[in-house]
């Protein structure tokens, strides 16, 4: 489809309209209006949504199906007639397997327009932690109607068990009367239906940003005719970058002007190394973010460390977010044409630009074309894949392929291969997407909406300058919600501590990621709070056990991710990166077989306990033969708090051991244990105020705050309202330390002075 | 003399890496590794007595052993990679490898 029949179809003006060249193809009546395109389908919601009791069940990510059949030419599936209308369910019929709370679904169709694949490909989408992603071969049958077999499916599969889809396209010139309906059935399912209505042309969305380096020569358009050597078809053209993604399926959009960097970014000699251009990339890039996201930059450069034979690289394979940067250089190999060709500056030039879409299709997690069958060491292709050696695609060297570069630019359109295609229009989103799934690796963690403008953004991170932590130490983060957008925004004052609406993904590396479920989930009416623009709110995090077990225990890197989901968008946090070190000696190795347990979870996620014993011995051997270790700071505070308060305990007797008895039947009564103030305030100062230092880096700014507050509080009540005061000041020379935030420093200072007048009302009194 | 340039290029994993050129040590590694992005690992030269040379690749790790001859006045350049099987594939160029 040329530009101009873009530009007709969509009736919005295009930068590319410059490029249209004369004569052009005029486009013939009906061929404007094309069935492929991106479809969504929502349910309306008539209600509250019914929420579950209990968190949804662990929804590990899993790994690629090996026994999915190579995509291909199926059978035709027996097709599903719409004419009875007896058999199939209409939308939102709940005799569906899904409950009513679905929400979202979306359907890739590509059956006509640029490099059909004709493939079907669909996200159903139930929360923020499920959902499923399946794809189906098709094949016309009649006017605007396909069937096929669905042959991959992504996520909780059992939820989605239909073998077959039978689709109609219910076509308009306007796009926004545009349908299709898809029914799915096979897998001994009730038949399913579903109306889509027509949402884009393009699969997916996606942002460029350029910036070049002082010096270099930046190329993100060429003549195609300029070099004589391409194909007799090969339309002449102005053809941009953007141009090339547009026809694989992509929006693009430029995210920013071009810019210059300054030289001064490399070093010395001028060359750059990967972590300079990460570190520019962190500079220049407008839309840098620690997330994953449709969006990526690119950087036109003189030449990289490892010299001349580099032409471009997509560098970015460090850190928790990879393929979101890549560097085209101009002082390489690709400005060498060969000797004796016949147009050398048009070959530099097609090079250049060649090169860059190449790099670029590396951050769509493209491999290159001769290496997509490989060992499983290397990396998880997403279905099984075949080596395309001599393939004219972009991510094929061209000196590699038989008859060396001459024969691949006579052959070559300006494309990806149609395998290439169909992983960038109809894979899971997050094996494509920026900075999701890791280089080379479709695992990925991708639960929510987010919107192109979010008013919020939420931060993950640690109190500490390095995330490493101690073999046994708990890892307390923190979360930080602020409001990005110009007008105040509602939300409920307990949407971070509540953990109702969030989901926390932990990933260790070489494994399987694992979604944390907490021991417990608050239902409260939760008044509304206005967050103005630029404020935020705060609370810890507390991810390192939960009713699935321990997530941070074995030694390694692990990468954690939080999604908050609020009324009208979800929110994703940054992809933290942190370590648990390897243990020390023996004696670590020995306590942790009691220590990673269920019981001492508890204890640690609730502060204490005075029933669950045996755990409670657990943190004391751990105070007692570990004590110089941060893990004991987490013991003494677990053990000391219960002790502050009597404390009500049931005790059922003999006759409650006994299964199916109950409370009354047994005799069961509610005795009080009374509190130890002394043994607590021991306990407490050891835990939080002998060493304050220890104290605020284990346990983070947040609840080392709310933990010496509850301290100090108790010893004001108890009638020691100067060791209160000292609990504050220290508690405020500590983080001031840290250089927290002043109106946090504030807020001590107001607490001090309640005590002190305490103090002060306590002495009059005497006198 | 005769410059020549052995390129070890796809498929190597942390691999331990030995190779001789006419029984002259020129590259002992224990951690090599491709880049996947690019099918490059690392780059050895060595200058030769310009006749036709023998070049022993080793991988004790792997249990991979070759020996190839050339003659670095037509190829210069010499490119190894593993094959999906882990066997050592061989390319010759008389121009630089280049990498994208």
């Amino acid at each position: 489809m040329s530009d101009l029949e873009d530009i007709v179809e969509e009736g919005r003006e295009t930068e590319d309209l410059e490029a249209i060249p004369l004569p052009y193809r005029v486009p013939m009546w009906p061929t404007l209006v094309r069935a492929s395109g991106l479809y969504t389908w929502s349910a309306p919601i008539m209600g509250p949504l019914p929420r579950p009791r209990w968190p949804s069940p662990i929804l590990p990510i899993p790994e690629m199906p090996t026994n999915v059949p190579r995509p291909g030419p199926q059978p035709d599936p027996v097709p599903v007639t719409d004419e009875a209308d007896g058999n199939l369910s209409a939308d939102g019929d709940e005799s569906m397997l899904y409950p009513v709370w679905f929400l979202y679904e979306e359907m890739r169709l590509d059956v006509d327009g640029l490099y059909p694949q004709m493939v079907a490909s669909g996200t159903v989408k139930r929360s923020m932690s499920t959902r499923v992603h399946w794809v189906a071969n098709l094949t016309a049958r009649g006017h605007n109607r396909w069937v096929g077999s669905i042959w991959y499916k992504d996520g909780n599969a059992t939820s989605f068990p239909y073998t077959n889809i039978e689709i109609r396209a219910a076509l308009s010139w306007f796009p926004n009367q545009r349908r299709i309906t898809a029914v799915f059935s096979g897998g001994g399912a009730p038949v399913r239906r579903r109306t889509y209505k027509y949402k884009s042309p393009y699969y997916h969305s996606v942002e460029f940003e350029y910036d070049r380096v002082a010096g270099a020569t930046q190329v993100s358009r060429i003549n195609t005719a300029e070099h004589p050597n391409h194909p007799a078809t090969l339309p002449t053209e102005k053809l941009s970058i953007e141009t090339v993604f547009k026809r694989a399926g992509f929006d693009v959009r430029k995210s920013r002007g071009d810019g210059e960097v300054p030289i001064s970014g490399a070093h010395a000699n001028a060359t750059w190394s990967d972590m300079e251009m990460h570190d520019a990339m962190q500079t220049y890039w407008s839309r840098f973010r620690n997330q994953a996201q449709w969006s990526m930059w690119t950087l036109f450069a003189g030449r990289h460390d490892q010299g001349h034979s580099l032409g471009g690289i997509m560098f970015d394979d460090i850190g928790p977010n990879h393929r979101q940067g890549t560097a085209i250089f101009s002082d390489s190999f690709i400005s060498d044409a060969p000797a004796g060709d016949i147009n050398p500056t048009a070959w530099v030039s097609r090079m250049r630009f060649w090169t860059a879409v190449h790099e670029m299709g590396h951050s769509f997690n493209l491999a290159h074309s001769w290496q997509k069958a490989h060992p499983p060491s290397w990396g998880t292709p997403w279905i099984p894949l075949a080596n395309e050696n001599e393939v004219r695609s972009f991510m094929n060297y061209p000196y590699r392929v038989s008859g060396g570069q001459t024969a691949f630019f006579a052959d070559f359109d300006y494309r990806f291969s149609d395998s290439e295609l169909l992983f960038m229009r109809h894979a899971p989103a997050r094996f494509v997407e920026m900075g999701n799934a890791d280089w080379f690796d479709h695992h990925g963690f991708q639960q929510a909406d987010v919107l192109a403008e979010p008013k919020f953004s939420l931060d993950l991170r640690v109190n500490r300058e390095k995330a490493v932590y101690e073999f046994l130490e708990p890892p307390v983060l923190e979360l930080k919600l602020t409001n990005i957008s110009r007008q105040p925004q509602l939300i409920d004052d307990d949407v971070l501590s509540a953990g109702e609406e969030m989901t926390v993904i932990i990933k260790k590396r070489g494994k399987t990621a694992r979604q944390r479920i907490p021991y417990v989930r608050y239902c409260a009416e939760s008044p509304k709070i206005a967050l103005a623009p630029g404020n935020a709110i705060f609370h810890s995090l507390f991810a390192a056990v939960g009713r699935n077990g321990w997530d941070l225990a074995e030694p390694g890197v692990y990468s954690i991710q939080v999604a908050l989901h609020l009324e009208d968008e979800d929110i994703v946090s940054n992809a933290l990166r942190l370590q648990v070190a390897p243990p020390r000696g023996y004696e670590e190795e020995l306590i942790a077989q009691d220590f990673f347990s269920d019981e001492v979870g508890r204890i640690l996620t609730f502060e204490g306990s005075r029933v669950l014993e045996k755990a409670n011995d657990t943190l004391r051997e751990v105070c007692e033969r570990l004590g110089d270790r941060r893990v004991a700071v987490h013991a003494r505070m677990a053990l000391a708090n219960p002790l502050t308060r009597d404390y009500k305990l049931l005790n059922i007797g003999e006759k409650g051991t006994r299964a199916l008895t109950s409370v009354h039947a047994a005799k069961g009564e509610f005795i009080i244990a009374s509190a130890d103030k002394d043994e607590a305030r021991t306990g407490l100062d050891k835990a939080l105020t002998d060493d304050a230092t220890a104290a605020v880096e284990t346990f983070g700014h947040i609840n080392y705050k709310r933990f010496i507050d509850r301290y100090s509080d108790w010893l004001a009540t108890s009638g020691d309202a100067e060791a209160a005061g000292k609990c504050q000041r220290l508690l405020r020379n500590t983080l001031a330390k840290r250089k927290v935030a002043d109106w946090v420093l504030a807020q001590i200072d107001k607490r001090c002075e309640i005590y002190v007048k305490k103090v002060t009302s306590k002495v009059k009194k005497t006198a | 003399m005769t410059a020549l340039t052995i390129d070890l290029q796809d498929g190597f994993m942390d691999d331990s890496v030995i190779i001789r050129v006419d029984g002259d040590l020129v590259l002992e590694d224990d951690h090599v590794s491709t880049r996947l992005q690019t099918g490059f690992a690392r780059s050895v030269q060595c200058d030769t007595a310009g006749s036709a040379v023998t070049v022993e690749i080793e991988l004790p790790g792997r249990g991979q052993q070759t020996t190839i001859g050339i003659d670095p006045h037509d190829t210069a350049y010499l490119g190894l990679s593993l094959d999906a099987g882990g066997h050592i594939a061989s390319r010759v160029s008389g121009s630089m490898f280049g990498y994208l």
